[in-house]
């Protein structure tokens, strides 16, 4: 156990790293997500088949896959992002095929009347999802997005197995190196554990507060 | 409807990609394409049957609880690799296993049981201690170090082959010429053996990990680390199907490959030395080295090392 | 609200525009398609060495093998994890504290660690207790807890939407908890979750491909050693990611066929239940 005290910066430098790829890759997969729900719900039909091809394609790939091609094929479509970057850009690509989904139904969820009404004050299809649909859809999609915040951290794991030394990894490796694999990984479950209460005590705050009371 | 052109789509994505597989025989465009050969070739070359069924049988063998057991199974179960080309490297579509550990593994097998039943077990670098402390293997051939830590845990029969780390880079490299050179830049590596030797040799090198050989090299091809490291006979075959990495010729460090064994059965050790010694004396090992790692390597095949000759063996 | 009420019907100039749209964003894609296409090429990654031992037999054999391995463990561990899961959330649910506060805990700690955390515990951590599992079950079991918590969430929101005036009527009748649960609450539910049981086996399916770590001859393990066997490995994952899309994609078109509204039956029915809220999908 004292081993493990005295190594504890790893432990921790591995955590930091972990909580850089979520803070990252979240915002990207949001950004991501809007604009491909946009694409769904929007008029134009070669977009909406595309971004349908893209969600299913990624969805229905396992992370680990998708990774691996964003980190090693990647480059010879000509981008080579470092290693740390190739994982952010590979997170957020495919949880924002999830943040799609969560979006359209976020836009679902939002009443005919309103959008009945952006157009009758004579709204174009770019004013009513910026000025009217969007913010109701985002401000009803608080606590799956939360959750899909969690399973970033969660799914940043994966980079250890492309290079990227976060909390799992780190623990792994100090086993690797020490042979103690009980409390490193308790360790590293008490770290995930930390930054996924907190977010869903997060989400729970930022909902209450957000949350449109028709 | 949404849903049907999506289908539409992602159905012809897919066809397209079973396409290009079928349509493989295009002819290459990358400089150099044709004169490289293809990776199955390279393992393919790699064959010790012939060696394993010219090898010893043990003759008044002492019985040892590792022993009974193993000839009351009738089999010798290994913890060893799929994937490390010309030690051990399955063939998919033939399910065998050829290389020198895979050799070593049904050498022994036959010396124990009078016939080469070795079964590959799975096991990696993180479990193989614990498997062999509760006996879920008999043994451990993987390429695997001796260290005196390691030899706390699990007893070392061997060393049965002393390899040397090997550096790729670039072909257009003219920086890194040895290890000494690697100092302060990246190494692109498997964890385990390799890193550990490489941070033993280099200790201000930057290891970057990861899962395959194969990915290693790409690191590399792409720049994402300057070299990388790797045991040097595997580095022969991974090397030689592309043209834009080269293999240094200067190599750095000493790993002692051993045979794992349970640390509660001293006497089965002597055995398995025993079955070491027969091999090296009567030339089956460098048989068995010139059919695999001899193959890749092309230079004459070296003195085996003597058992016992490691501190922890 | 229907999505295609954003957009107005478009009178003849919006509908020469949508023209436009349309002409301009096919082109930009197929011509961003055919560009990543062309760079490809250009650095050899289409060349025949690369793809064509993916067409031989043996080693697409090969790889319907771990495909095989893969639908053997996704499948049961679907399976365990449903039962787990409704257990978890039935439990969860309970009045009685010594059963909710325990269940509470696994499902949210089973929830917050990653999955490869759980698979590499089992595989390294177990063997220094002395326990031995074979590879199937040290992959499977971090599964099962993993996918049961998530599908254990499902079924706790699956309870909670029914309607309250299920349970009042079940106990006007006399019925006590546990039969109110097994005889009204849970056919429901069920009937109302049948595209999340799916969605489940896609889960569990995803999921499986830490085989690898194991050492479990999954599709994904098995890919990997044909691209270390071919040196081709970009192309041998490829053309895994292509069986995965493939497979999932079926299943959820299955999914889909669930989801339709059941067709009317002679005899007087109940209201259908609402669905529950698309929510706390957990993902891997």
């Amino acid at each position: 156990m004292s081993v493990l005290f005295d190594h504890i910066g790893e432990l921790f430098t591995g955590l930091l790293v972990t909580l850089e790829l979520a803070v990252l890759a979240f915002p990207l997969a949001v950004v991501v997500g809007t604009v491909l729900g946009v694409c769904r719900v929007g008029p134009v039909a070669p977009l909406r088949a595309a971004a349908g091809c893209y969600v299913q394609c990624l969805r229905n790939s396992p992370l680990l896959l998708v990774l691996v091609m964003v980190v090693f094929g990647l480059p010879y479509v000509g981008a080579t992002v470092p290693l740390f970057g190739s994982v952010v850009l590979g997170l957020g690509l495919y949880f924002g095929a999830y943040v799609c989904e969560t979006v359209r139904s976020g836009i679902a969820a939002v009443p005919t009347g309103q959008v009945e009404a952006a157009r009758a004050i004579g709204l174009t299809f770019a004013g009513v999802l910026r000025q009217v649909v969007l913010p109701q859809a985002f401000r009803s999609m608080a606590q799956p997005l939360g959750s899909i915040f969690i399973n970033v951290s969660l799914a940043s794991a994966l980079g250890a197995a492309v290079g990227v030394q976060e909390l799992t990894g780190s623990a792994r490796q100090f086993n690797l190196d020490h042979a103690q694999p009980i409390p490193s990984f308790i360790a590293a479950a008490i770290g995930y554990l930390l930054i996924t209460l907190t977010a869903g005590q997060l989400t729970g705050v930022i909902e209450r507060k957000v949350r449109i009371r028709r | 409807m949404r849903i049907r052109t999506a289908t539409r789509t992602t159905v012809v994505t897919t066809a397209l990609l079973a396409t290009l597989t079928a349509c493989g025989s295009a002819p290459g465009h990358a400089p150099g394409a044709a004169a490289k050969p293809a990776g199955a070739e390279i393992a393919g070359q790699i064959d010790q049957t012939s060696v394993v069924d010219a090898g010893p049988v043990g003759q008044n063998l002492p019985s040892t609880p590792m022993l009974d057991k193993i000839r009351q199974k009738g089999e010798l179960s290994f913890a060893g690799s799929r994937n490390t080309i010309g030690f051990s490297q399955l063939d998919p579509a033939s399910g065998k296993l050829s290389g020198f550990d895979a050799g070593i593994a049904q050498l022994l097998a036959k010396y124990l049981l009078g016939k080469p039943n070795a079964k590959l077990q799975s096991g990696g670098s993180d479990t193989r201690e614990a498997l062999l402390g509760n006996h879920t293997i008999d043994t451990a051939i993987q390429t695997y170090t001796i260290t005196e830590d390691r030899a706390k845990l699990v007893n070392f029969a061997g060393p049965y082959y002393l390899a040397a780390s090997g550096i790729v880079v670039k072909t257009s490299d003219t920086t890194i010429k040895q290890a000494s050179d690697l100092a302060g830049k990246k190494v692109a590596t498997e964890s385990g053996a390799a890193k550990d030797a490489l941070l033993k040799a280099v200790p201000t090198a930057q290891p970057v990990l990861f899962d395959t050989a194969a990915q290693c090299v790409a690191a590399v091809e792409q720049g994402r680390a300057e070299a990388m490291t790797l045991n040097n006979a595997s580095l022969y075959g991974v090397v030689a199907t592309k043209s834009d990495v080269k293999l240094l010729d200067s190599t750095f460090g000493s790993n002692p490959f051993g045979i794992g064994l349970p640390k509660d059965d001293p006497a089965f050790k002597d055995v398995v030395n025993g079955f070491l010694k027969a091999i090296e004396a009567d030339g089956t090992w460098t048989k068995l080295w010139q059919a695999t790692v001899g193959k890749l390597v092309k230079s004459p095949a070296p003195q085996p090392p003597q058992v016992g000759s490691v501190p922890g063996s | 609200m229907k999505t295609t009420v954003l957009f107005d019907e478009l009178g003849p100039r919006g509908q020469a525009r949508l023209r436009t749209a349309t002409i301009v964003a096919s082109i930009v894609l197929v011509g961003a398609l055919a560009g990543i296409f062309v760079q490809l090429d250009h650095v050899g990654q289409l060349s025949g060495r690369l793809w064509s031992p993916l067409a031989s037999w043996p080693n697409i054999r090969y790889l319907l093998d771990g495909l095989g391995m893969t639908l053997r463990i996704g499948l049961s561990c679907a399976a365990m994890s449903l039962v787990f899961g409704t257990v978890f959330g039935l439990g969860r649910l309970s009045p009685r504290r010594w059963l909710s506060v325990p269940a509470a805990a696994a499902i949210e700690l089973f929830r917050a660690i990653p999955l490869i955390l759980l698979v590499y515990f089992f595989l390294i951590g177990l063997p220094a207790f002395g326990w031995n599992l074979p590879p199937f079950w040290v992959l499977a079991v971090p599964i099962v807890l993993h996918a049961g918590s998530v599908f254990a969430e499902i079924v706790r929101a699956g309870v909670n939407s029914l309607d309250r005036g299920q349970f009042d009527a079940a106990a006007a009748i006399g019925l006590r908890r546990g039969q109110a649960l097994r005889l009204v609450v849970l056919p429901q539910v069920f009937r109302a979750l049948r595209p999340a049981l799916v969605t489940q086996v896609i889960r569990t399916l995803k999921e499986s491909s830490l085989g690898y770590v194991v050492s479990y001859p999954e599709l994904l393990r098995n890919g990997q050693v044909l691209g270390e066997y071919n040196a081709n490995f970009i192309q041998a994952y490829a053309l895994t990611a292509a069986f995965y899309i493939v497979i999932n994609f079926g299943l959820s078109r299955i999914a889909d066929l669930l989801d339709r509204p059941p067709r009317k039956r002679r005899r007087a029915r109940v209201a259908p239940v609402d669905s529950p809220a698309p929510a706390l999908e957990s993902v891997s």
